[in-house]
């Protein structure tokens, strides 16, 4: 007998008038308590199925040539020459981000703007630069920072060499 | 109170069995028409879409062939090996039929649909020329339906599900390990205790193969394991240009079951072959144990076909690679078929012998291996059962036989330029060119599996535990051999004896033979335990009982001996599925309970093994955008893994992508795709195989000069 139920007079006598046996009353139980199981883990299935779940957060960011591949890149140039590049930042941080993008060229600051976008939002800027040193290996360096974090978020580069 | 048996709606009377498939295609056109307006009820079509092609092929095929009362669960294994195959095959005459009318794109959505609606009635109009007057529908009980054993069988496969959830997005596994922990102790609950009734046996092996089937496939939203891959590259290119190009001459390119099969399921139920993998294949693939069950349980008895199909579904291949195999899983449906159709009393030889051709070819055009090896097995049993038992079977014969071989060879001969059988060409002569390193250990993958030192005590005891399995086998097929000679009565068919003794033969051809076959040695100890479970089972209790018998003791009973036996595979399914490595801190391979076990151990060879076959969504993202920004007149390179294993199926680029190693000389202007384990461990895989691993130190140079294009932060690709 269940504990409970054990010195319980009244219990006792209403299951045997009833003609309940000890051995119903367990599988009651236990019926009780699988199908609150099956209720709650549906539920919680169910939560999980209409939640949205985050997966990792990250952001791509990257540069394509004008013609929208990723190849004849502007690498050689001459003085004075205009090079041209896309450049592309996709969100997929799950909330919205303000981007702030950098480029410089062989260090210095050459372009800045703000970029803002919404989760999963995808952005590609048209982006021109202008070759005015000789040299070889002169960096083009892309820098991605978010929510004006101090440190940079995504880089990226290109080597020109201008003639 | 009872409800209409729902199984068995071949049953039905054939005004009802109509109404219901109208009902059926009535709300998979409206979920079609209202996906095409943007508007979604939940996963309505991928349920309804998969109702209808899973099962209603097979149940009106059923009744045109006049096949009643087959049982619940028979019922069901027939009508889903006939509906895969009439789906195959309806899908291989779009393919080649609507070209020559002009249509380009013959296996796209709406041809599918009208195509198979269309059959579909022309089929009801012959099951209602064929058998109007059956009716003799049987009733489930809803009482028994929500008794308490059927209650606690529900709650598994949803535990599953929602610890996958737990794993993938909260990194916790303890819900899995609950749920493994509840499976392992249902042998338990077979031997000690009568709260699984035997009625309820069939329904307790579905729900833990399916359960064991998701715990693995619904961990990570993308494919993991080998040759999943290089299917999923395959289904892709039918469902992208809808037609399916046979003159491809690639293995996995010429079978239907991951081709066309795909394809269909993917267009009707609007879901991405991945999840087609992850979801349907699993679902189909749980009812071959439940088809063993009925096939062992005809043979010895229900507790005895239990707990050899729990011992065919504890051995892990069977929920961690076999998920990774889609023509594999189809081809063992047809497979159990076969084997099922062989021995099932309940139809007459006419239509076994007519079920033998459909599930032969429904083999043949899922799997070259297994068919492969069906065809030796066949030519083996043949032999066994003509001369070794004398019996001459109605429906096994050398026409059978032939007949099969003939259409296999054809069918290989004709697809993909022959690849599948220059594959088999080839294994046979590697075979013969290593037949001179005849039993010793270092070249077969059994015998160097025997001699190599464990990586553990624990896995050294795990090993154990197989071998006395196999030990068992071995005594059980040993005293059956000793029985037929003395001319014993053996309680097994004919045609089950002979099988079983073909398959401890390429046991044992495999264990001493190098290079037996393309498939590894799980694989095929898988496949050869179709027939041999049942003797472990059987060679537990003979050799308890002769234990017993010498000491003197008197707990002889056949129930002692299926306990102690439940005890031990209770232990060994525990270590199968790695509860006990994970719980020891060991050596883990489960990718679903031991995800976090790999980070925070931070081996770097277990890492390096880990992220071969788990992509995160950095290397799927940056995989995807390489692959369609790449001018395909550059070279592109990857490490080991990458290059055959994410690049062929997220990347879309088969045999293009080139092996990056550290020796490799890279032209100035090519492609270099760095990875997650690649950036956040600094390996690099290869470059001999998956195992290996070199350090990206070795490239840093190279990479100091290129040029850095693209970047998400767990993956780049400079230029």
């Amino acid at each position: 007998m269940i504990p409970i139920f054990k010195n319980n007079w009244l219990i006792r006598s209403y299951l045997s008038h009833h003609n309940i046996s000890e051995l119903d009353i367990h599988r009651s139980i236990l019926s009780l308590i699988l199908i609150s199981s099956i209720i709650c883990s549906s539920i919680t299935l169910i939560y999980f199925m209409v939640t949205p779940q985050t997966g990792e957060k990250f952001t791509e960011f990257y540069i394509l040539s004008t013609n929208e591949i990723a190849s004849s890149y502007p690498i050689d140039l001459r003085v004075g020459e205009e090079g041209k590049l896309i450049i592309g930042i996709v969100n997929h941080e799950y909330e919205n981000i303000i981007y702030y993008l950098e480029v410089n060229f062989n260090g210095s600051l050459i372009h800045k703007e703000y970029v803002f976008l919404i989760d999963n939002e995808k952005w590609e800027s048209p982006f021109t630069f202008k070759a005015t040193n000789k040299g070889e290996n002169q960096k083009l360096e892309f820098l991605l920072y978010k929510d004006q974090q101090k440190e940079v978020y995504r880089d990226l580069h290109l080597w020109i060499n201008v003639t | 109170m009872g409800i209409s048996n729902f199984i068995q709606i071949n049953d039905w009377k054939i005004k009802d069995f109509f109404k219901f498939i109208l009902i059926i295609q009535f709300i998979l056109f409206s979920t079609i028409i209202l996906d095409t307006m943007g508007l979604q009820i939940l996963n309505l079509r991928q349920f309804i879409a998969f109702i209808y092609l899973a099962f209603l092929p097979g149940m009106i095929i059923l009744r045109i062939l006049k096949l009643h009362k087959l049982g619940n669960s028979n019922t069901l294994l027939y009508a889903i090996g006939l509906s895969i195959l009439f789906l195959m095959v309806i899908g291989f005459l779009m393919n080649l039929i609507y070209p020559l009318f002009g249509i380009s794109r013959p296996i796209s959505t709406i041809n599918l649909i009208t195509t198979i609606s269309i059959v579909l009635f022309a089929l009801c109009f012959l099951s209602y020329v064929r058998d109007k007057d059956f009716f003799d529908p049987s009733e489930i009980d809803i009482g028994k339906l929500l008794s308490n054993p059927v209650l606690f069988l529900y709650l598994i496969p949803i535990l599953v599900v929602n610890g996958t959830y737990l794993v993938n997005f909260y990194h916790n596994n303890i819900l899995l390990m609950i749920v493994i922990l509840i499976i392992s102790f249902i042998p338990l609950l077979i031997t000690f205790s009568k709260f699984i009734l035997k009625n309820l046996y069939p329904l307790t092996i579905f729900i833990i193969a399916l359960s064991l089937l998701y715990h693995r496939t619904l961990i990570s939203p993308y494919l993991t394991g080998y040759d999943i891959q290089g299917e999923y590259y395959f289904y892709k290119l039918v469902e992208i240009n809808c037609f399916w190009n046979s003159s491809l001459a690639y293995n996995s390119n010429s079978v239907l079951s991951v081709t066309l099969f795909t394809a269909i399921y993917s267009k009707l139920m609007n879901f991405d072959g991945a999840f087609v993998f992850k979801i349907v294949y699993p679902f189909l693939f749980a009812f071959v144990p439940l088809g063993l069950y009925n096939v062992f349980k005809k043979q010895t008895d229900e507790k005895i076909a239990f707990l050899s199909v729990f011992y065919f579904i504890s051995l892990n291949t069977f929920y961690t690679e076999m998920t990774a195999l889609g023509k594999q899983q189809i081809a063992e449906i047809f497979y159990m078929l076969l084997i099922l159709t062989m021995l099932d009393d309940n139809i007459d030889s006419f239509m076994k012998s007519f079920f033998y051709i459909l599930f032969g070819a429904g083999l043949i055009f899922s799997h070259y291996g297994i068919s492969y090896l069906y065809m030796l097995i066949l030519i083996f049993t043949l032999f066994i059962l003509r001369f070794v038992l004398n019996h001459r079977s109605n429906v096994f014969t050398s026409v059978t036989v032939l007949r099969f071989i003939v259409f296999g060879i054809f069918w290989y001969i004709y697809n993909t330029n022959s690849t599948s059988f220059v594959t088999i060409i080839n294994i046979g002569e590697n075979i013969i060119k290593n037949l001179n390193l005849l039993f010793q250990p270092q070249s077969t993958s059994v015998l160097s599996i025997l001699i190599t030192q464990s990586a553990s005590p624990l896995y050294a005891i795990f090993k154990i535990f197989y071998y006395i399995s196999q030990f068992f086998i071995l005594i059980s097929i040993i005293n059956l051999l000793f029985s037929i000679r003395k001319g014993k009565k053996i309680g097994y068919d004919n045609e089950f004896i002979a099988f079983s003794i073909t398959n401890f033969i390429i046991f044992l051809i495999v264990v001493f033979i190098p290079r037996f076959s393309g498939m590894n040695i799980y694989r095929i100890y898988h496949i050869l335990m179709f027939f041999l479970a049942p003797f472990f089972i059987t060679g537990w209790i003979e050799l308890s009982g002769k234990v017993n018998i010498i000491s003197s003791c008197k707990i002889n009973k056949m129930n002692n001996h299926l306990k102690t036996l439940s005890i031990f595979l209770t232990i060994f399914f525990l270590l199968n599925s790695d509860f006990i490595f994970e719980i020891a801190n060991d050596h883990t391979s489960s990718y679903s309970i031991s995800q976090e076990s790999f980070k925070q151990r931070g081996n770097i060879e277990l890492i390096n093994i880990y992220y071969t076959m788990f992509f995160t969504d950095y290397d799927v993202f940056g995989v995807r955008w390489i692959s369609t920004q790449k001018d395909n007149q550059t070279k592109l390179y990857a490490d080991f893994s990458q290059r055959e294993l994410i690049f062929t199926s997220y990347g879309m680029m088969l045999d293009e992508c080139l092996l990056l190693t550290n020796t490799t000389k890279i032209s100035d202007d090519s492609y270099l795709y760095l990875g997650y384990t690649n950036l956040q461990y600094g390996i690099m895989n290869g470059p001999y195989n998956a195992q290996t691993y070199w350090n990206i130190s070795d490239i840093l140079p190279l990479l100091n000069q290129k040029n850095k294009i693209y970047s998400n932060g767990g993956s780049s690709v400079y230029k």
